[in-house]
């Protein structure tokens, strides 16, 4: 999980992309991430999510001029939260 | 059929007509048994990066279905079977590293089963029984026994104090209420706050087996039957309807059903939500004769074209896996580089269940 963190910051880094650390709330089970994924990945601008059930947590790689509330909207119409900002 | 395979299966044949394990429960003829040869694919070689693959397996269950033959090729880095978790669900894992090129695994089963039938006799159950099925009165993270269940339970069993009826009272509740809805995602969710909150708002409550399953059972535990889930997967024709059976590819026919117990029965099946799979497929209504004859029948019974694979519920795999707890076992649960793998689209996760029927 660190390396892959690594590259991801790398990538974001070289690539003029930024990376948030965000919170989850609402799943209630693993297919949960899959629904949370697929609206992140739906805003425009966001290059990669990932996301974790276990830490209530998704890891978003995504353009300087994605904002947290695009973000925040897209998983709210699923059915989901963004309860904090993790790191960013 | 060679003459070891002939013996093999006579054998079986034979173990589930003269096991007397639920001796509340015997039904015989020669439609009550049946033979599957199942063989599950999988290619996961397009999945770049560390592939982990925990397949759920059937496990034995005396007198109805015996797991003669369990095999497999593969590719992995490691495979083994498992029950080390806390339902002993039989587990099959394996593993590719990143660098694999391949990651492919054939999985071949060869099952007996027999159709279960509740003869509704009183038999003496052990105290060792009476004393594990308790551990199925406990809520869990998907099962909750308190709120809106345990009010709704109470309504639904009124001043009712024999186990049976009461179970009985719920199954004809959730029949009543409840429809088939196709556009749920694989089994449903099973969530009984979910269903009881459509209910309250909308008047009815839609969702598919595991939904159905999860609330029968909640219900039945707030009101002190000790009851499970049980998944499952169908294997071939049902006798009785094509709405309960499945053909020769059976990639997307996991199903669940119910079990409860009474200190005088011991587990008797159940299956509320392929009664509303009946109304839906054959288009009847739930007050037709036909319904409710199946309906009548499907309290006690189930039929040996399904084959149970576990009743895990909120638990955790062995060996671990990243993205924590899993909810429910009837799907094959894979991690790429820790993320989760979509059962519900077979077709891009490669994998795929194909079942012929066997010779007696």
């Amino acid at each position: 999980m660190g390396r892959i963190m690594a590259l991801l910051l790398l990538c974001a880094a070289l690539l003029g992309a930024r990376e948030w650390s965000l919170r989850i709330g609402g799943m209630h089970c693993i297919a949960c991430t899959l629904a949370v994924k697929k609206a992140l990945l739906g805003v425009p601008g966001v290059r990669a999510a990932r996301v974790n059930f276990k830490n209530e947590s998704a890891l978003v790689t995504a353009d300087e001029s994605v904002t947290l509330g695009a973000m925040q909207n897209a998983v709210a119409q699923t059915g989901y939260t963004i309860t904090a900002v993790i790191s960013k | 059929m060679t003459r070891r395979t002939f013996i093999t299966h006579t054998a079986a044949a034979t173990t589930l007509c003269l096991t007397p394990s639920f001796a509340a429960e015997q039904k015989k003829g020669p439609e009550t048994l049946a033979l599957y040869e199942l063989r599950w694919s999988f290619d996961l070689s397009h999945h770049g990066g560390d592939v982990s693959l925990w397949i759920p397996l059937p496990s034995r269950i005396s007198g109805f279905q015996e797991i003669l033959k369990t095999g497999w090729r593969t590719d992995a880095a490691e495979s083994y079977e498992s029950e080390a978790n806390r339902y002993s669900a039989r587990t099959f894992y394996a593993h590719w590293g990143k660098s694999a090129p391949s990651k492919t695994l054939e999985l071949s089963l060869t099952v007996a089963l027999r159709d279960r039938q509740c003869n509704w006799r009183p038999q003496r159950i052990c105290p060792e029984t009476i004393e594990e099925s308790k551990a199925f009165l406990a809520p869990s993270a998907h099962l909750p026994t308190d709120g809106a269940v345990a009010r709704i339970s109470a309504l639904i069993v009124g001043a009712e104090k024999e186990p049976l009826k009461k179970a009985r009272r719920i199954y004809d509740w959730i029949v009543d209420n409840s429809y088939r809805d196709e556009s749920v995602m694989g089994c449903g969710t099973g969530s009984p706050n979910a269903m009881l909150a459509e209910l309250e708002k909308n008047g009815h409550m839609g969702g598919k087996c595991l939904d159905m399953s999860a609330l029968c059972v909640a219900l039945m535990r707030a009101s002190g039957i000790p009851s499970r889930e049980v998944m499952g997967i169908r294997v071939g024709e049902s006798r009785l309807s094509a709405a309960f059976g499945a053909g020769e590819t059976i990639t997307k026919a996991q199903h669940c059903k119910v079990e409860f117990f009474t200190p005088q029965l011991g587990w008797i099946p159940c299956d509320p939500a392929d009664i509303t799979k009946l109304v839906l497929k054959e288009g009847i209504e739930k007050s037709s004769p036909r319904a409710r004859a199946l309906a009548e029948k499907f309290f006690g019974f189930w039929e040996n074209n399904w084959m149970a694979l576990n009743h895990a519920r909120d638990f955790d795999l062995f060996p671990a896996n990243a993205q924590g707890m899993l909810d429910s076992f009837g799907y094959p649960y894979a991690e790429v580089e820790e993320e989760y793998l979509d059962p519900f689209d077979p077709a891009s996760y490669r994998y795929a269940f194909r079942s012929a029927k066997g010779i007696l």
